[in-house]
């Protein structure tokens, strides 16, 4: 709570033109904000362009953010989704694209991922779930974001989100022996 | 931060909030919440990244404070109040507005931010001039021992400025005792380790996109006697603006070379040595004549009216460091003493530029860095100069090997000219372990007329125990640059004497 109150303070400062204030919620947030797009691109550098382009967005519009709508946190994870949504759209207009798990295979994208094996391994649980089923759960196991935060960066309650949450969990347990087997099968091959 | 169990139990605890049947397969959840954790991506961000946009950040905000708040500090203080000076007052808001903006629009800042572009190896080509080793004069509406804003592309630091604009060490002038000492510098630091074989050079980038711009927005203002119109492909170099009262100022905005100048407008102020002259009636001439050392305020004093100053200009100093008065003066006390020698009319002020951490020096060993000169007499500020945009190009260049850095150290470093035949004596001083710093360097081609200003990683060798009536060829700093084509060239340029002291 107290850091939201500092945060608060740090955002009104920076409204009223202290700008360099900024500094301080960019150090704050910049890992955050870049884990969060490279787990929707799996490309370091691709996340480090969007990361740059996100916190630019950010302190141009900060003027716009108010503490009444949500916190901060959340706005400035809006605009990181936004602006990957933002790339993906530009890079491949026939698909409605999200974050690269919708990219087919056969495109060039998809080789230059990196942390192939991971993204391999997780591919088998989270290709089988929905765009929405699949940001968040990432977003609340590996972002740790709180369901409040999930529900303002989606515009969705936070019932709702934890009833989809429960549910992805209540499916891939139904599908978990399958899951298991094919997992060992991997491991074996390698 | 959360352990891994810790963090399964929380999530649990919500899922079964939602649906309590679920806990009767705990362990299997269990697994499939550990599994997706343990499978998260390593995602490390790189820390050099995050600097490099964090100074992009810095700058952006530099951009956005330049149009929100400079137009307004700024034009307070050039307050055209009058209706007769409104539309020149918007004119110059409009301008002095442009005048940041244009720094800032390609990631430029004064005084704020300090940014990099790497660029290949070598990329600055020679680091010596190829054709001559002449180095050039400056001269025009300069200001100080920082580039002349009309002439600044044929400039050396490494040479006194001539012309109206003030600043440098200006006021009386003081001249160099004719009985000298030649001085020897000999190595008694510890034994110095260089463990790269390429050290990265910074070339400042001045840009002209800004300057266009600047046009532009002037382009549709027909001032009477000249239609800019007329002036097609025309580009703003730079500005002057001045402030119409006592003890104005007028502020020089160098736009192709990403400078600002503030000094006197002379015209407002009275021309004290004129005044001293003459001892008219019409002139206030406050305190002593000449001025004795009783005059010259204590070092607080003098940087508390830079302070103020600067504050009011609402100039960032962010990447400068901690002020500090040019101590440059003080060889020449013994001369003051004695009558034979003025009190210098003006003291600088030097806020150091800090790149990389480093500070940045001049050749010839004086730091380097925004500079406020303090009028004595009226205890005001006469100039400030070196405010310039901090965007740098990097590459890099092979060092050099330690024995000539420490051959070139022991002959006083760059451009160590100095030597006297007439010399009453030569002593011996000693330097001590080197700090890692820059150098500015001006990289002149004799060609174009063009000097390019590069910033040299460097070694400075501190005189230890300076002596108290030393010389003013004697150097307190020894700048050795680190680049091995600027250590060889200085090889060959150094000046031999005729005949060896040795020898005779």
């Amino acid at each position: 709570m107290e850091a939201t109150i500092n945060e608060n303070l740090i955002i009104e400062k920076c409204q009223k033109g202290e700008l360099e204030t900024f500094g301080t919620l960019y150090d704050s947030y910049v890992q955050k904000i870049y884990n969060f797009i490279y787990y929707k691109t799996f490309h370091r550098e691709l996340a480090e362009d969007l990361t740059s382009k996100t916190f630019m967005k950010a302190l141009e519009n900060i003027d716009r953010f108010s503490s009444d709508k949500g916190r901060f946190s959340s706005w400035l994870y809006r605009i990181a989704r936004n602006t990957v949504i933002d790339h993906y759209r530009s890079k491949k207009n026939e698909f409605d694209l999200a974050d690269f798990w919708g990219i087919s295979d056969k495109l060039d994208l998809h080789s230059q991922l990196e942390n192939q094996q991971s993204v391999e391994e997780v591919k088998k649980y989270l290709t089988k779930l929905t765009k929405e089923q699949r940001e968040i759960v990432v977003m609340r196991v590996w972002d740790d974001l709180s369901y409040r935060e999930i529900s303002q960066i989606l515009g969705k309650s936070e019932a709702s989100c934890k009833m989809v949450f429960s549910r992805v969990m209540k499916d891939l347990r139904q599908n978990l022996t399958h899951l298991l087997l094919l997992v060992l099968l991997i491991k074996l091959i390698k | 931060m959360k352990s891994k169990s810790q963090k399964i139990e929380e999530l649990l605890k919500e899922v079964y909030q939602i649906d309590r049947s679920l806990s009767r397969y705990e362990k299997e959840l269990k697994k499939i919440i550990s599994h997706l954790l343990e499978t998260r991506p390593d995602a490390v961000i790189d820390e050099a990244f995050k600097e490099r946009l964090k100074n992009e950040i810095m700058a952006q905000i530099e951009e956005l404070k330049g149009e929100r708040e400079k137009k307004f500090s700024l034009a307070s203080i050039f307050n055209f109040g009058t209706p007769a000076y409104a539309v020149a007052g918007s004119l110059v808001v409009l301008l002095l507005v442009g005048g940041i903006y244009f720094s800032q629009k390609s990631n430029n800042g004064f005084g704020g931010v300090i940014s990099f572009n790497t660029i290949g190896e070598n990329g600055f080509g020679k680091l010596t001039d190829q054709n001559t080793n002449n180095v050039p004069r400056a001269e025009g509406l300069g200001s100080g021992s920082s580039p002349a804003p009309s002439e600044t592309t044929k400039t050396s630091s490494d040479t006194q400025v001539t012309g109206r604009g003030g600043g440098g060490n200006s006021g009386m002038a003081v001249v160099p005792p004719v009985e000298s000492i030649n001085y020897r510098y000999i190595y008694g630091g510890e034994e110095i380790v260089i463990d790269k074989s390429n050290i990265d050079v910074l070339k400042r980038i001045k840009g002209e996109n800004s300057a266009s711009g600047v046009a532009r927005m002037i382009k549709g203002v027909n001032l009477g006697l000249i239609d800019l119109n007329a002036f097609g492909n025309s580009k703003v170099e730079g500005i002057t603006l001045y402030q119409d009262k006592d003890r104005g100022y007028s502020v020089y905005l160098g736009f192709y070379e990403g400078i600002i100048s503030i000094y006197k407008n002379w015209r407002t102020w009275q021309n004290q040595s004129r005044c001293l002259e003459l001892s008219s009636a019409r002139c206030e001439v406050p305190t002593t004549n000449p001025l004795t050392l009783e005059d010259i305020p204590s070092d607080e004093v003098l940087i508390k009216i830079a302070d103020d100053f600067i504050g009011e200009f609402g100039i960032n100093t962010k990447i400068y460091g901690k002020p500090e008065v040019s101590q440059t003066w003080r060889a020449y006390v013994s001369q003051i003493e004695d009558g034979s020698m003025a009190v210098p009319e003006e003291m600088q002020v030097i806020y150091p530029l800090i790149v990389d951490g480093k500070k940045v020096y001049e050749s010839y060993g004086e730091i380097s860095g925004l500079t406020v000169s303090v009028d004595i007499r009226n205890k005001q500020v006469a100039s400030i100069y070196n405010l310039s945009t901090q965007n740098y190009d990097r590459s890099s260049y092979k060092v050099a090997n330690i024995s000539d850095i420490l051959g070139l150290a022991e002959r006083g470093g760059m451009n160590n000219y100095y030597y006297s035949d007439q010399a009453s004596k030569t002593q011996d001083v000693k330097l001590g372990s080197p700090e890692k710093v820059y150098m500015k360097y001006w990289k002149y081609d004799s060609v174009t007329g063009i000097s390019d200003e590069l910033l040299v990683p460097a070694l400075n060798f501190s005189v230890q125990d300076f002596p108290q009536n030393a010389d003013y060829n004697l150097k307190r700093n020894v700048i050795v640059p680190l680049a091995e084509e600027l250590v060889n060239q200085t090889q060959l340029d150094y000046p031999i004497p005729l005949i060896e002291k040795s020898a005779q």
